[in-house]
């Protein structure tokens, strides 16, 4: 939208300014970092879109490290079960022992309790009679 | 083309042609899609007017004010040709006259499209267009009085 005829002057002149030349510099520089992106890029790209030997390389050695996890995988569950086998028959040993023990030891452990629980109702009784029955008694008066 | 889109819109020679690389590389980067386009001069143009109006929008606040170049701009040599003094004008005004300008009178955008796409006020841009185009004449003198 041109006001006047000098507004229409100027903008038949700023529009028939020519293109400026781009320095000489400008050219080089943008190839040169036009090539160093595509490199950047390539070595970013995805595994199916890298040249045929480096393809196939790429997937042997993911097959070689897959099947080595798998075996190492294998040999760990085997050695798993070994540990445990040996885990459970010592624990087998132990409960026998403690079997064993029980066995012997059983009644003289229930009369210890018995003799235990005595001697504790004997002490509560002794305690109310002798310190906490005055007390209650005088809280009362 | 578009080292002179970067350049009328940015003012300055080092920043125009990073500016211009930048729309390169995208050109570069995209050159399938830009081979099968009708027009990929147009749409590297508005490439580079994109990058470089995103560009003066995070350095807006280094804006060169009128004031800052009002000296400078009146020393204008009479005897340069009159497209290389015009330019040299063009180059010398303050970036919010000279970014208006050149999307007004360069890229034929409105106004209003102008105003949205610098995120100013419509009564700013044509007070910005204004008094660019009275500096420019200031500086041309009689040429365009």
């Amino acid at each position: 939208m041109m006001e006047n005829e000098r507004d229409s002057k100027l903008h038949r002149a700023l529009k028939a300014l020519p293109d400026r030349r781009a320095p000489k510099t400008l050219l080089p520089r943008v190839m040169k970092a036009a090539a160093a992106r595509a490199e950047d890029s390539r070595q970013r790209s995805a595994w199916w879109t890298w040249r045929a030997p480096a393809r196939w390389a790429y997937m042997l050695a993911v097959a070689g490290a897959g099947a080595l996890s798998l075996k190492a995988g294998f040999e760990f569950c085997a050695a798993g079960l070994r540990i445990l086998s040996v885990v459970q028959t010592l624990a087998g040993g132990v409960w026998t022992i403690l079997g064993a023990f029980w066995s012997m030891g059983g009644p003289v452990l229930q009369g210890l309790a018995l003799l235990m629980a005595a001697a504790c109702a004997a002490f509560g009784a002794g305690l109310a009679r002798l310190a906490i029955g005055p007390a209650y008694e005088e809280t009362k008066q | 083309m578009v080292y002179t889109t970067a350049l009328r819109l940015l003012g300055r020679e080092a920043e125009a042609e990073d500016a211009a690389q930048e729309a390169f590389l995208k050109a570069f980067e995209r050159r399938a899609q830009v081979q099968g386009m009708e027009n990929p001069g147009g749409w590297l143009r508005a490439v580079t007017k994109n990058l470089c109006l995103n560009h003066l929008e995070r350095h807006r606040k280094r804006w060169r004010s009128f004031s800052e170049l009002e000296e400078e701009t009146l020393s204008e040599p009479a005897s340069a040709p009159r497209s290389e003094s015009l330019e040299r004008a063009l180059l010398k005004l303050p970036d919010d006259q000279r970014v208006p300008l050149v999307l007004f009178h360069f890229d034929d955008m409105s106004y209003e499209d102008i105003a949205c796409s610098l995120r100013v006020s419509l009564a700013k841009v044509k007070a910005d267009i204004f008094r660019g185009r009275a500096a420019l004449r200031r500086i041309l003198g009689k040429d365009f009085a």
